[in-house]
């Protein structure tokens, strides 16, 4: 019973890694601005994860090696280096969008403004990460990122989307000019969901519960479940803002713009709503990024590491994580939005998606490692067709990027 | 089955018996095409004026939809004092670069939406969130300036 409980390990991947600022920025966006015009991508984007999640958490439990440290083992520590250095620049780009994600929920709630609070949200998240055990870290963004329904709920308070917005599921409506747009906002849809960050911490909290080759069917189950509650939140988003901003020719360029999405139908309780999910989503995915941060440094490089463990025991792995605490800190100072940072990330992150994503088709095939559980041929295929959509999706994010104006 | 290896990859790939094959060809193309598109399409991109004054547009929309909410009670004080932050550094100086953009209209049309910009402003930087003021005045005023920029990003 305790092991099924596990599947929080799940939800809280899909909360932190799948549900953030950047998919809250991207979904309210991308139904702003299209109606349920990208719903396909964020369709395409939740498989892509979940073959992905179900891949490195099999690897894990039968292996027990966590991923980096199978990619720096298997393909050597000069290779291992590319992975590194990208998940450094886009991560710490991103945890900084992450904190100033929670700064501004509490600035939606006590009025004052994200820039004073950006500390406050840095030393929640050392508190938690330096000494709450993984249970902690797992069940609590998980219970609360439950909140995410009230977008479901929404939707039907709300008599669901009309004809007309329905029709822009297969027909998007894309004006003169508009076209660039349409194209950034995919990229950023895929950047922000198949974060490399998510396997990280995925495959290093399989380790954290223990798992083994018997908690496979549980592994595939976790990945399914996870992945779908973040896609089912992610998709409410993109409807509630179609159905609710579109019409005013709000472009959902702020956080606070998609909040009114929940207080056109609950008031000021589904504007407190949207803060806690904000703050909750903002904290589970910045805990996932500091720590796969720690997990990648500390397993590349071979050092003890562990939410489990003491600070003292595992000092290189700690040490790591307050670091790049620090340099969120700063990066804060240049004074970007927490959104706009939010999306560049995701950008940044679609960049060099296929770095990371390449050693799944060697490590994934390696009997050494799995046995008679490697890839199936199909699964290869598959593996295959997602390195390519990822390096379509990486040579072209900047570009959109540059002319779409970032979204 | 496929069956790939970080050995047999370095072993299989060395320069002298490479030899492309039609999908690599394809690999490479498909990318490049998409490159192509969107280096060149006229229609693919906006100006940077319609970009400009369609997001003014909209932040305009959203800071009534903001106030006429925090009037109603759909959202509290605290939430619109915040969310008026986030629109204030979003039309930050967006008066002083909106005729410098590329793709920007006449003087006359670009005056004309000053003339809205200027009290639209004013109610973003001192929004009325208490019964007291003025605030049908203020959402009027937004109002007409988001009308007025979008219709000039169209």
């Amino acid at each position: 019973m305790k092991k099924w409980l596990s599947i929080t390990l799940g939800i809280v991947t899909a909360i932190g890694g799948f549900l953030d600022a950047g998919t809250i920025a991207t979904s309210g966006e991308a139904g702003a601005k299209f109606g349920l015009g990208l719903i396909w991508a964020i369709l395409l984007a939740t498989v892509m994860a979940i073959l992905l999640v179900e891949m490195v958490g099999r690897f894990t439990a039968v292996s027990q090696k966590p991923y980096a440290a199978a990619i720096r083992e298997e393909l050597g520590f000069r290779f291992y280096l590319f992975p590194l250095i990208s998940e450094i620049i886009a991560e710490g780009l991103l945890l900084t969008a992450e904190l100033g994600g929670m700064a501004i929920a509490l600035s939606l709630v006590t009025g004052l403004s994200w820039h004073i609070l950006f500390p406050v949200a840095v030393v929640i998240v050392f508190l938690m990460a330096w000494r709450a055990p993984f249970d902690w870290i797992e069940n609590g963004p998980a219970i609360f990122g439950m909140l995410m329904l009230a977008f479901l709920v929404g939707v039907f308070v709300m008599g669901g989307p009309s004809q007309e917005t329905v029709q822009t599921l297969w027909k998007p409506v894309i004006k003169p000019g508009e076209l660039a747009d349409y194209f950034y906002l995919v990229a950023a849809i895929l950047g922000a969901t198949i974060s490399p960050y998510l396997l990280y911490f995925y495959s290093s909290g399989t380790r954290e519960e223990g798992w083994s080759g018997k908690s496979l069917l549980l592994n595939r189950i976790t990945a399914f479940a996870g992945m779908g509650f973040g896609s089912l939140g992610s998709i409410t988003i993109v409807i509630m803002s179609a159905i609710v901003l579109q019409p005013q020719n709000i472009q959902a360029s702020t956080l606070g713009e998609i909040g009114l999405t929940l207080a056109t139908p609950f008031g000021k309780i589904g504007s407190l709503i949207f803060a806690c999910i904000l703050f909750v989503t903002c904290l589970g995915a910045a805990l996932e990024c500091v720590l796969a941060l720690s997990y990648n440094v500390a397993q590349g490089f071979g050092w003890p590491w562990g939410e489990n463990k003491k600070p003292v025991e595992a000092a290189h792995f700690n040490l790591i994580l307050v670091l790049f605490l620090v340099i969120a800190l700063l990066i804060n100072l240049i004074g970007i939005e927490p959104l706009q940072l939010a999306l560049f990330a995701s950008t940044i992150i679609a960049l060099f998606l296929p770095l990371s994503l390449l050693p799944f088709l060697i490590i994934m095939n390696n009997r050494q490692y799995l046995g008679d559980k490697i890839n199936k041929p199909w699964l290869n295929i598959l593996v295959l067709l997602i390195l390519l959509i990822a390096f379509v999706v990486s040579i072209t994010a900047i570009p959109l990027e540059l002319l779409s104006g970032g979204g | 089955m496929i069956q790939i290896t970080g050995l047999s990859v370095v072993q299989t790939t060395t320069p002298q018996h490479h030899k492309p094959s039609r999908y690599t060809h394809l690999v490479v193309l498909l990318p490049l095409c998409a490159l192509l598109l969107i280096t060149t399409g006229c229609q693919f991109k906006q100006s940077a004026f319609a970009l400009m004054a369609g997001n003014t547009g909209s932040s305009f929309a959203a800071a009534a939809m903001t106030l006429d909410y925090a009037h109603k009670g759909s959202v509290t004080a605290t939430y619109a004092r915040s969310a008026f932050q986030s629109y204030q550094s979003q039309l930050q100086n967006v008066d002083q670069q909106l005729s410098a953009r590329a793709g920007a209209p006449d003087n006359r049309t670009i005056q004309e939406l000053l003339k809205l910009y200027q009290p639209a402003m004013q109610a973003i930087n001192h929004p009325c969130l208490e019964a007291a003021c003025h605030w049908q005045a203020q959402i009027t005023a937004l109002n007409q300036a988001s009308q007025a920029f979008l219709k000039a990003g169209e």
